[in-house]
């Protein structure tokens, strides 16, 4: 009995006249190709583009009589202004004076031309129809029109302000590498394709958002990623119809595989190096234009587990900390349920002297310790949510607010027992250890549900409670990889990289069902000591023969 | 959506009807019950007599948020019954709160009840799910409730004060130890064997001991003694042993922990011979239709204490010492044996038992006279000491005193 599966999406079936209307208008500009009249295609430009003021275009004339019209166009602010002074206008300017290109020439050689002779820039393209001029243009290319002939030439000129490669906010590490995605594709791109010089790192482009056009890219190592994955993927990315991509959170709701779970299904890293990781070890990842956050697929329960830093570090400290995490997932997700089902159904199982100063705090408290719990947890919500949203500035009232209101007022009023405020705070900070945030809002989630289980059925309900959650969690699926990949089905080989870090060098193969190629390492890596005698001899037989 | 909502309205009403914990209470609500006593009531319709000893939580806890002055961390109430379920219903007249046993840790039952017998006064408590059975069962050579009503300081209410000295007399005194209460039935049900339960006494002014002040002052009024086994026949009480008595039953029984042993070496003066691991054997064998108890010991000890010139340096003078403190335990074993076998006829050594586990067919033919037999059959008892260490020092000081 399947509970909470959702494997067949349901297509909501349109009207095809209306999918038709769509489609017609948001390809308005496609196949549509230039006028010959350079002053009629200006024209045209300014009156779709609604004469916006940052499109800025400069008529010159070029050619050894300065005969032949032409006009650059390009988006103030996306464009590089320099570049396009030094280059581009320096080129048509200075060199087209060396060249016969006089009205009337045939449009191809004069293309030819251009793109070979005149303009000293490395990325040139060809526009042959309106929505390729307008794709260019608000990409910050800069568009080159001429009198008379109906192909633009596109220049790549993008240059605006970004922010640079900082350190990524969301998950710093002790030891590791600093840098993180920004909002700009190619550098994240590049920050990738850096870690990985090799000729098998494929990239595959696409552009998604019929409005935004927002720049897509999918990375993989050919050869270790799994091809039915990877088609899978685009089957999934080319199904995608939507007006605006800002985030890749936009992408992901459209590709995940479980819609209706708490649980996320793809991994989200602001971290180049994680993306690496997972690179290599057979996913893919989707780099999303305007956002530092790198999708990753297929992911595993385990996956949102592991930190980069449990493999920088060493791997007994790396395990250590990775169980600590498990347990922490089930503090934050268990501990105040099992508060409530105690106090409330079990009282026989707390130890004696505990009950009795537990029974002591709750004299005179006047609600139910259900109704305590879930007071204070949704206030500690609350209280995150607010320090979250606030300016920095005034973070610091929350604080004292939370802490002070919170945490001593509230039990000198009588209001809610000490403990529920230890057992609020242990869950609040057990909830921050999970080094994925999507996963810590799963528990935040769950947590309640946990609670009102607890409070209806006591450890009963808890027990139900985490048979429905493992029977949810083994129904999941991420892109064909079952979630609990290596816990059920049980993996021995897998196990060596879940719940503890085994060492590098023990770490043979790649996950099953996720990687191709599963074979990581060669023979014989683990360290080996060298006797004392060969470091010895090689020395001592140098003095020898000197001697 | 049906593929949705029949799964879960099935687990819904699974939950709903075959959850067991519909008995939601609050922690307000309950009074936990620590110590509870049956005693022999004065009227004849209603012979028990229950008592209770109540944790006051508010007063207890150092955390408690509700204030006021000193008061009582134990409340004390009592009710007659005809059966011990409807005493713990009637006392509710008395309490603003449910009775909560889970927490319950002594059960004491009065000297006069007790003689009487507590054969079907047992199976409330096995029957009932919200009782443990891990409470210790101690009998009072008085009255149970006078031992409920005595303040002691300490732990935080006296019932836990006498749960926590039977713990930890058996583990440093061992001589006595604590009967739980699945103990108690294991021995009420088991053949060829009578129970046997902690026993426990008030001394002192037990009037005074009620108050609070008991416990301001730095020598009480009154305090618990436990030092006596209570010994049954036939589930009635029939004696107690004394402390050196209760120690050779507790070697027999394997219960000693450790213990100190004392060694004459000269006129009042002792060395005293730490018993730190001890193991008993116990072996029944029936020849030519005698029945034969072999008690086997063998323990390990150190050596706390030379009150004379000693010099224990010499191999000699330690197997003479071990030899000494086997004659000891022997002796004490040997008058314990002989005083549940002569004067009290009462196995509770469980000499029955042992010979059904040797020779089930000759048990089976003389068990109803088992009795009689048990009286005049031999015990052999045979103790086996090491002497590991000898602590800080060899020789006593007292050789280093070279007065004339």
């Amino acid at each position: 009995m399947k509970l909470f599966t959702n494997k067949k999406r349901k297509q909501v079936k349109k009207n095809p006249q209306i999918e038709e209307q769509e489609k017609k208008e948001l390809e308005l500009y496609s196949g549509e190709t230039l006028y010959t009249d350079l002053q009629q295609n200006l024209e045209q430009i300014k009156s779709t583009l609604g004469n916006s003021n940052d499109i800025i275009i400069r008529q010159f004339r070029i050619g050894k009589r300065w005969h032949l019209d032409a006009a650059i166009i390009y988006t103030d602010g996306m464009a590089d202004s320099d570049l396009i002074t030094n280059s581009v206008m320096n080129s048509f300017l200075k060199e087209s004076s060396q060249k016969n290109l006089d009205s009337g020439i045939d449009e191809n050689t004069l293309i030819e031309v251009i793109k070979n002779e005149v303009l000293n820039l490395v990325d040139i393209h060809i526009a042959n129809d309106w929505k390729g001029l307008y794709l260019a243009l608000l990409s910050g290319d800069t568009v080159v029109l001429f009198n008379g002939i109906t192909q633009a030439i596109t220049a790549d000129t993008k240059g605006w302000d970004a922010r640079g490669v900082e350190e990524p906010t969301t998950s710093t590490v002790i030891r590791g590498p600093k840098d993180g995605f920004t909002e700009t594709f190619r550098i994240n791109t590049s920050l990738i394709r850096r870690r990985i010089r090799s000729p098998k790192l494929w990239l595959e482009q696409r552009k998604i958002g019929e409005v935004s056009q927002t720049e897509i890219g999918i990375m993989y190592i050919k050869g270790i990623a799994n091809e039915g994955v990877l088609s899978e993927l685009r089957e999934r990315l080319d199904r995608i119809n939507i007006d605006l991509v800002l985030e890749s959170g936009y992408i992901e709701k459209f590709i995940e595989d479980e819609v209706y779970s708490p649980f996320p299904t793809i991994i989200y890293s602001e971290r180049p190096d994680v993306v690496v990781a997972n690179l290599v070890e057979g996913r893919i990842a989707i780099v999303v234009d305007g956002t530092p956050f790198v999708l990753i697929v297929p992911a595993t329960f385990s996956t949102f587990f592991q930190s980069p830093e449990d493999y920088y570090q060493r791997f007994d400290f790396g395990s250590f900390v990775r169980l600590i995490r498990y347990l922490s997932f089930l503090i934050a997700l268990l501990v105040p349920a099992i508060y409530v089902a105690l106090t409330t159904y079990h009282q026989e199982m707390i130890p004696t002297p505990l009950l009795i100063s537990l029974a002591a705090q709750r004299e005179g408290v006047p609600f139910p310790a259900i109704v305590e719990t879930v007071f204070m947890e949704i206030i500690f919500e609350i209280l995150r949510e607010a320090g979250l949203r606030m300016p920095k500035a005034i973070g610091n009232a929350i604080s004292i607010v939370g802490a002070l209101v919170i945490g001593d007022a509230a039990v000198n009023a009588g209001l809610v027992s000490p403990a529920i405020v230890i057992v609020v705070a242990l869950t609040a900070i057990s909830s921050f250890v999970s080094p994925a945030f999507s996963m810590g809002l799963a528990v935040r989630l769950l947590r309640f549900v946990a609670i009102l289980m607890a409070g209806t059925l006591g450890l009963y309900g808890i027990t139900m409670f985490l048979l429905l959650l493992l029977l949810h969690l083994c129904s999941m699926r991420s892109f064909g990889v079952p979630y609990l990949q290596g816990i059920a089905p049980l993996n021995m080989i897998e196990q060596q990289d879940i719940f503890v870090r085994f060492p590098l060098w023990m770490m043979k193969k790649r996950p099953s069902l996720i990687a191709q190629d599963r074979i990581r390492l060669g023979h014989d890596q683990g360290p080996q000591k060298p006797s004392l005698e060969k470091i010895w001899n090689q020395k001592g037989g140098k003095d020898n023969g000197d001697g | 959506m049906g593929k949705v909502l029949r799964p879960l309205s099935i687990w819904l009403i699974c939950t709903a009807l075959l959850s067991g914990c519909w008995d939601r209470v609050e922690l307000t609500e309950i009074a936990i019950v620590i110590g509870m006593g049956i005693d022999k009531s004065d009227r004849e319709d209603e012979p028990l007599h229950l008592s209770f000893q109540v944790i006051n939580a508010g007063e207890v806890s150092q955390g408690g948020t509700s204030g006021g002055g000193p008061g009582s961390p134990a409340a004390y109430y009592e009710v007659n019954a005809r059966s011990i379920s409807e005493g713990i219903r009637k006392v509710s007249k008395e309490v603003s709160r449910t009775l909560f046993f889970g927490h319950t840790r002594v059960l004491v039952l009065g000297k006069e009840l007790a003689r009487k017998g507590i054969n079907g006064l047992m199976d409330h408590f096995e029957r009932d799910y919200k009782m443990r059975t891990n409470f210790f069962v101690l009998v009072a050579d008085g009255k149970a409730t006078d031992v409920l009503k005595t303040m002691s300081s300490l732990e935080k209410t006296p019932a836990i004060f006498i749960d926590r000295s039977i713990v930890q007399s058996e583990r440093d005194l061992g001589t006595d130890y604590g009967v739980k209460f699945i103990d108690l039935m294991q021995s009420i049900t088991s053949e060829g064997m009578e129970v046997v339960a902690g026993g426990i006494h008030v001394e002192g002014d037990i009037k005074a001991g009620n108050s609070l002040t008991n416990i301001e002052q730095i020598a009480p009024a009154s305090k618990f003694i436990l030092d006596n086994i209570a010994v049954f026949k036939n589930e009635k009480l029939v004696g107690f042993l004394s402390p050196y008595e209760s120690r050779g039953l507790a070697w027999v029984k394997d219960k000693v922990k450790s213990t100190v042993m004392n060694v004459h070496c000269g006129k009042d003066s002792y060395v005293g011979i730490e018993v730190i691991r001890s193991k008993t054997k116990l072996k029944a064998e029936v020849k030519n239709n005698q029945p034969k108890l072999l008690i086997e010991i063998s323990q390990e000890a150190n050596i706390s204490e030379v009150m004379c010139d000693l010099d224990i340096t010499k191999p000699a003078v330690i197997h003479e010492l071990e030899k000494k403190n086997e004659e000891v335990i022997e002796k004490e074993i040997n008058k314990m044996i002989a005083k549940v076998q002569k004067k009290y006829k009462t196995d509770v050594i469980g000499f029955g038992y042992q010979v059904h586990k040797a020779d089930p067919d000759y048990w089976r033919k003389h068990k109803h006279s088992w009795r009689e037999i048990y009286v005049d059959a031999p015990v052999e008892v045979k103790v086996k000491t090491r002497i590991r260490r000898e602590g800080l020092r060899n020789k006593s000081y007292k050789s280093d005193i070279h007065k004339e």
